[in-house]
């Protein structure tokens, strides 16, 4: 069997404020379903999709984690060895865009990457649906990842489906790109 | 247990080790799978979980050798699934070796993964792997290491689990991505009631591993084990998400099946902190609508935990939950809401009675709960929140409590109760449909009961909450009642206290909020309002009576204008008077203040000189002469005297509607009061302006015009200069001199005739000469300023007089009266 037939295995983690839709991004993009009742996450859980890229087939493992700390009494040892960080807001709620830096933060010194300064984040805008109830703008989410390093930044919709499916493809597309330069 | 728990150094040293073997054996094995030696690549797969066999690390150290270990075990599940989805039945060698491995640890872990192998490829039954797994992993009775391996059995198994029934179409997406020739998936056995089922019995398995960690090893290291437990209790509860995340497990299904097993499961483990960590997640990870579907079971099994369950907590998030629901969800209606308030009382109820032993700020903050959800949820159904009111006034009358510290823990709740309500109504009237409400607000000692009164005034100011009716003002006044009077329980120095300024003023401003549709009315509720207030003691009176006096000048004035509409127009109006003077008189009586009711007087006379009612000068008269016998009897302090005379003579000078007759006794008085100040510069300043009267002052016979007379005014200031100079202090006297300079020059600029400007010339010779003899000093330089200016004006008047004598025709010089020369 050759090495390049070999399936790539990425770790991708997603965190953000309780509530925000780590759990219904994950499952839009694995299971393609929705629900709109909030039951929390305990622990760290993932589910792995399989993506062709460039005639790879790469198996995301995404990784939902609890929002609230006290759903995480072991640690966040995780954290280890992730490809990529998720980092998920909730447009209709400016505390949880706060939050992204703290998360931010907390991720780069519980995982120590190797190289933080080029760690591939994502920040992912969740529940663009509700326009009308929008307190973070677009432009906003933008300037801050322009701070952190020109992290890209997606505006998504877990309940309508929007953009998920382009997202976790351009994630799972940069981490790929950066493990084949590692190794 | 981990047998030396040694410390974090150590702990670390150990982890590392453990991490070097994982990450050697691990390069070796999927070096193997890479060449396609499946059974040499399992051999190092049992190398490497022989590292989960130690007993060196805690809780939070395990997790990381954990997590290590199973990111290998994907990658080997990922190759194991790729190599043998096209040949499946070759799995079954691989699983039968593997069951020869001779560490049940690395073992299991292996079967584990070989097992969601089998699944992903679609061979065996799925419904007998699981139950063939789950059952296998009873052979690990060791706590720690058990609930890990569960746990890897949780995850291993999460995407494979039957949920839906399989049919082509699910599995599409899936044979889509397989490589050329291998095996499509065929649709696999197994229910969600198998699912159920296999969830259930890992749950029960690890929360028995979990309960019994804390009896395993020696009594002293208790309270490190129990801080263990609590780190591992995520794990358990990673069981329940599970269950919430079956798609297919139907509001029936968990009300008949699983939520019972789960609550035996907690109910019968007997272990305070399992209960009280698994309930809460029962709370948080399933739906609200599975909530709203078994309240009653929930709160029942509520009831048979432990007494050491802190039951508060898990209420709270239960009702806290529901309530946001309730209120957010717009399909969240009439029969979902109907009864929740009904359970959550009930059930409340029962338990505070079940468990005696309950703190009282426990049972209070229970009530915070449900009086949210009564007043959140339930707007208009106000008998929802008098009868939770209700039942803690019983609760509280059973345990006898009386007297709530205002700061203390019970204290502190009660005041998050109270203020519920008078935040969600905005409107503090409605309270009073809460009978029940005050009750509760009685149990406060004296410093909370006026807390809560402070914070329902401030609410209404800021709703501007209208009194229109009497209703409504003795809906209010009992409310806040405390602050009205004085109360048993009030301690002796409270009137000196910062807070009761504060409050006392709050009650002042609320008065102002008393707005009646009529004028009529509004004069009724004043009334009324007048006489409640009265009984507040001579602290609260002078906070409290001035907004009476103040709003019955302004209902005057308002209905002043009305007049035509009201043949009792004039009656009426001196009906306020004499409230308003009944008023100001019980500040002097009882409140024994003075020139805070001299004030008020003199304000009323001014109204009253403004609106021409019947024989209004006989208010203004007695108004004034009012405030007059207050300086005279009351007011004690020289300072404060010469400032109530300026007041007093301000007052008259605005009148214009007393007859000569009563002007006068006033205007006499008034220079009588000036000249009988007990110091002598005082005597010399209130006569100055006392002389004013006789200059500005109008009465009903001055047609419209000015009094000036200057004869009068000459007469006070002479006297007033005969008296400065009979003071010996030369810096006082000087003082006194200026001014009289200017008095002077002021008549004398205004025309007044009878001012003779040699007097004046004379005085200014005299008081350049006592400067000379002043000594030196800054007051002196800036007296000597003074005089200078002083005298520049005389000569900027007398320019101005000659040039009026020009223009104008000449009048008849006035007599010059005699001996003008003596007082100076």
């Amino acid at each position: 069997m050759s090495g390049t037939r070999k399936k790539a295995l990425l770790k991708v983690i997603i965190l953000g404020d309780s509530g925000v839709g780590k759990t219904s991004l994950m499952n839009q993009y694995v299971n393609r379903r929705f629900s709109n009742q909030y039951k929390a996450t305990i622990g760290a859980d993932f589910l792995t999709r399989d993506v062709n890229i460039d005639d790879r087939t790469v198996t995301l493992q995404i990784w939902d984690t609890a929002g609230q700390e006290r759903f995480q009494s072991l640690g966040v040892a995780f954290y280890r060895g992730a490809d990529c960080c998720v980092l998920a807001f909730d447009v209709t709620n400016a505390a949880s865009f706060k939050s992204l830096d703290s998360w931010r933060d907390e991720f780069l010194i519980q995982a120590s990457p190797r190289d933080p300064d080029h760690f591939p984040f994502v920040l992912l805008g969740n529940k663009v649906d509700l326009e009308a109830q929008r307190a973070v703008s677009s432009k906003r989410a933008q300037s801050w990842c322009q701070t952190k390093g020109n992290i890209p930044y997606y505006e998504v919709s877990a309940k309508e489906a929007l953009n998920v499916e382009a997202a976790f493809l351009a994630i799972a597309r940069d981490a790929l790109a950066r493990e084949s330069q590692v190794r | 247990m981990y047998e030396h728990p040694g410390n974090t150094t150590e702990q670390e040293k150990n982890l590392d080790n453990s991490i070097r073997i994982v990450k050697a054996e691990s390069f070796e094995m999927k070096r193997c799978l890479d060449k396609g030696k499946t059974m040499d690549a399992l051999k190092h797969a049992l190398q490497m979980l022989n590292e989960m066999r130690t007993a060196e690390l805690s809780p939070k150290f395990y997790y990381r050798l954990y997590m290590d270990s199973m990111h290998e075990l994907q990658c080997l599940e990922v190759s194991l699934v790729q190599d043998f989805s096209s040949e499946p039945a070759k799995l079954v060698n691989l699983y039968e070796c593997v069951q020869y491995a001779s560490s049940i640890i690395p073992r299991l872990y292996l079967l584990v993964t070989i097992g969601g192998v089998f699944i992903k490829c679609g061979l065996g039954s799925r419904k007998e792997i699981l139950k063939d797994l789950v059952e296998m992993c009873r052979g690990v009775q060791h706590p720690l290491r058990g609930l890990f391996l569960r746990n890897y059995l949780m995850q291993c198994t999460r995407s494979v689990l039957p949920d839906f029934p399989e049919t082509e179409e699910m599995l599409d997406v899936h044979n889509s991505n397989l490589p050329k020739g291998a095996t499509k998936l065929k649709p696999r056995d197994g229910t969600v009631e198998d699912t159920i089922e296999f969830v259930l019995i890992n749950f029960a398995e690890m929360n028995k591993l979990w309960v019994r960690m804390q009896h395993q090893g020696p009594s002293k290291e208790r309270e490190k084990r129990e801080k263990d437990r609590l780190e591992l209790r995520i794990l358990v509860g990673t069981n329940l998400v599970r269950l919430a995340q079956l798609e297919a497990l139907t509001e029936d299904m968990y009300v008949k099946d699983v939520l019972p097993s789960i609550l035996e499961q907690i109910v019968s483990c007997r272990d305070p902190i399992s209960q009280e960590y698994l309930m809460e997640c029962v709370i948080q990870v399933f739906a609200d609508d599975f909530h709203l579907a078994t309240l009653n079971e929930f709160l029942a099994a509520c009831a048979q935990l432990q007494t050491e369950v802190n039951i508060k907590i898990l209420l709270i998030a239960l009702v806290d939950r529901l309530a946001l629901y309730t209120t957010s969800s717009i399909e969240g209606g009439a029969p979902t809401k109907m009864k929740l308030f009904e359970i959550f009382s009930e059930q409340a109820t029962s338990l505070i009675k079940s468990r005696p032993e309950m703190p009282v700020d426990d049972i209070v903050a229970l009530h915070v709960s449900l009086v949210s959800l009564a007043v959140k949820c339930y707007p208009d159904r106000l008998d929802y929140a008098n009868l939770t009111f209700q039942g803690l006034r019983q609760v509280i009358e059973e345990k006898a409590i009386t007297e709530i510290e205002a700061f203390g823990k019970v204290g502190r709740e009660l005041t998050k109760l109270l203020n519920i309500p008078v935040d969600e109504y905005k409107n503090v009237l409605r309270l009073s449909e809460l009978p029940e409400f005050i009750k509760v607000m009685r149990f406060f000692d004296y410093r909370g009961q006026c807390n809560i009164s402070a914070y329902m005034i401030q609410n209404m100011l800021e709703e501007e909450t209208i009194l229109r009716t009497q209703e409504n003002v003795d809906a209010a006044f009992e409310l806040i009642s405390p602050l009205l009077k004085d109360q048993e329980n009030q301690p002796e120095n409270s009137h000196d206290t910062e807070e009761f300024i504060d409050e006392q003023n709050l009650v002042a401003r609320l008065l102002h909020l008393i707005r009646a549709d009529n004028v009529d009315a509004q004069f009724l509720l004043l009334n009324g309002v007048r006489k409640v207030l009265g009984e507040g003691g001579r602290y609260r009176l002078r906070f409290t009576l001035p907004p009476i006096v103040f709003e019955l000048y302004r209902l005057v004035l308002q209905f002043a204008e009305m007049k035509e509409e009201d043949e009792k127009w004039d009656a009426k109006i001196r009906k306020m008077f004499v409230c308003a003077m009944g008023t100001i008189g019980a500040l002097v009586s009882s409140a024994e203040l003075a020139e805070l009711p001299l004030k008020l007087y003199l304000n009323g006379a001014i109204t009253a000189d403004r609106v021409p009612f019947e024989d209004n000068h006989t208010v203004v008269y007695e108004f004034v002469s009012k405030a007059m016998s207050i300086m005279e009897d009351d007011v004690s302090d020289s300072r404060d005297r010469v400032r109530c005379l300026q007041l007093t003579v301000g007052t008259l000078l605005k009148t214009t509607h007393l007859p000569h007759e009563n002007w006068e006794p006033l205007a006499i008085q008034t220079v009588l009061a000036a000249g009988k100040m007990f110091k002598k510069p005082d005597q010399v300043r209130s006569l100055v302006t006392a002389a004013a009267l006789y200059w500005h002052g109008q009465t009903l016979n001055t047609d419209g015009q000015k009094m000036r007379n200057g004869k009068k005014v000459v007469e006070i200031l002479k006297r007033s200069a005969k008296i400065a100079k009979e003071c010996l202090e030369p810096i006082v006297q000087q003082q006194l001199f200026i001014m009289l300079i200017s008095a002077y020059t002021y008549y004398y600029e205004d025309k007044c005739p009878e001012i003779n400007v040699d007097h004046i010339e004379e005085l200014i010779s005299l008081t350049q000469d006592n400067s000379v003899q002043l000594d030196v000093s800054a007051e002196a330089d800036s007296l000597e300023k003074q005089l200078g200016e002083a005298i520049r004006r005389l000569q900027l008047a007398k320019l101005d007089v000659a040039a009026a004598q020009q223009t104008s025709p000449p009048e008849p010089d006035l007599p010059q009266p005699p001996n003008e020369n003596e007082g100076l």
